[in-house]
């Protein structure tokens, strides 16, 4: 009996095959992140980034083909999860309330720190412009980021990988950084994280502390709401100049 | 979760669009229907126990949601390739400085109202003080 096997292209461009690539891969790097203890840097998203990319390498698939084939199903969700936001951040409205100045400097400071740093360093480094205009909105959450950096001539996707990026190592680097910074209070932690590691910063956060978890929210909501009002105007200003 | 949760969180998602699309509002849909919810539950007077049962889940697996995004880096490897150092160097430092930037200018800025308004209550009540030993539990919680 001659049996031929289907090709492994075949079996990479099934339907859904890419959805229960991407649950399977998440499940296992949360798997791996349990068995380490929770060490933040044993992070599922990175690990079910790498196996991914690893994966489509593999059987040369593209990126459209994954999302076609069921990537894009589980990017979809994250639209009606944003929204969902405002339920943690309704319940947390009165710790905000009482701390709005607090709150608004901090994410108006953090924001503004966060994309200079990251545009003068890479800057430093010779960059080039296209990657320069992308990774200054990199805090920001990636669909927002996508937005922005199309507004200020980035490139989307590499707008979204870098806010992937920064969210992968702020939330690896924020629960350690600021336990050396003595920084002890929910509000702060939380507050910096969104900030800084939006999504995925928050997804920690919530995971740990409610409180954080709603500063965090906070601090994601508003830092995409400042940047996307200011780094606009601050790079049509410098074109201008 | 209930197909009616689903479908209010979906229609306040299309209302953001709406907003962004037609009002050509500089944010995105998803982002502005957050804010329109927010609205929306301070006017309800809070969000049903029964819609929190669809949103809880959505929340707990916020992670997974990213990962496509992320795996669109491989359109990008050889960008990746050519400025690798500049693009960690930039996004490690960045978060660095965010993090600490974030935290310590919010507690400057409570410390600086509490010193003004003595009388007043501390602006973040549940904060323990600076210093003050917190068992390495409550810092570290449990995983994702």
């Amino acid at each position: 009996m001659n049996i031929t096997l289907p090709s492994t292209t075949a079996f990479a461009t099934l339907p859904l095959v890419w959805l229960v690539a991407t649950i399977a891969a998440f499940q296992f790097g949360t798997l791996l992140n349990r068995l380490s203890g929770g060490l933040p840097v044993v992070n599922p998203v990175l690990i079910a980034m790498t196996l991914l990319i690893g994966a489509l390498l593999l059987f040369g698939v593209d990126y459209a083909t994954y999302l076609r084939e069921g990537g894009g199903l589980v990017g979809a969700v994250l639209g009606p999860a944003t929204v969902a936001l405002a339920v943690p951040l309704y319940n947390n409205a009165h710790h905000v309330r009482r701390a709005l100045l607090p709150i608004i400097c901090a994410v108006i400071v953090g924001g503004v720190v966060a994309a200079g740093t990251a545009f003068c360093l890479a800057w430093i480094l010779g960059a080039p412009d296209t990657v320069l205009r992308s990774i200054a909105v990199k805090s920001v959450t990636a669909p927002i980021a996508i937005g922005v950096s199309e507004q200020i001539g980035g490139v989307a996707s590499l707008a979204a990988a870098f806010a992937v990026l920064t969210g992968v190592v702020g939330t690896v680097l924020s629960t350690w950084l600021l336990d050396q910074a003595g920084v002890r209070c929910w509000q702060a932690r939380g507050l910096a994280t969104g900030i800084t590691a939006h999504g995925q910063g928050t997804a920690r956060m919530l995971a740990l502390n409610e409180t954080a978890g709603a500063f965090s929210s906070v601090g994601m909501g508003l830092n995409a709401l400042f940047t996307a009002i200011w780094l606009p105007a601050l790079i049509a200003l410098m074109l201008f100049w | 979760m209930t197909l009616r949760n689903l479908l209010v969180l979906l229609a306040f998602q299309l209302a953001g669009e709406f907003l962004h699309r037609v009002w050509h509002v500089p944010l995105s849909g998803s982002l502005l229907g957050m804010v329109l919810l927010l609205v929306a539950l301070v006017a309800w007077g809070g969000p049903p126990e029964s819609f929190q049962t669809t949103t809880r889940p959505l929340l707990a697996n916020l992670a997974l949601l990213f990962v496509p995004a992320g795996v669109g880096v491989i359109t990008h490897l050889e960008l990746l390739q050519s400025y690798w150092l500049a693009i960690l160097v930039a996004t490690l430092g960045g978060a660095i400085a965010s993090i600490l930037a974030g935290a310590w200018t919010m507690l400057l800025v409570e410390r600086l109202m509490r010193k003004r308004l003595p009388l007043e209550n501390p602006v973040l009540s549940e904060t323990p003080t600076l210093g003050q030993t917190v068992p390495a539990t409550a810092l570290h919680g449990r995983p994702v």
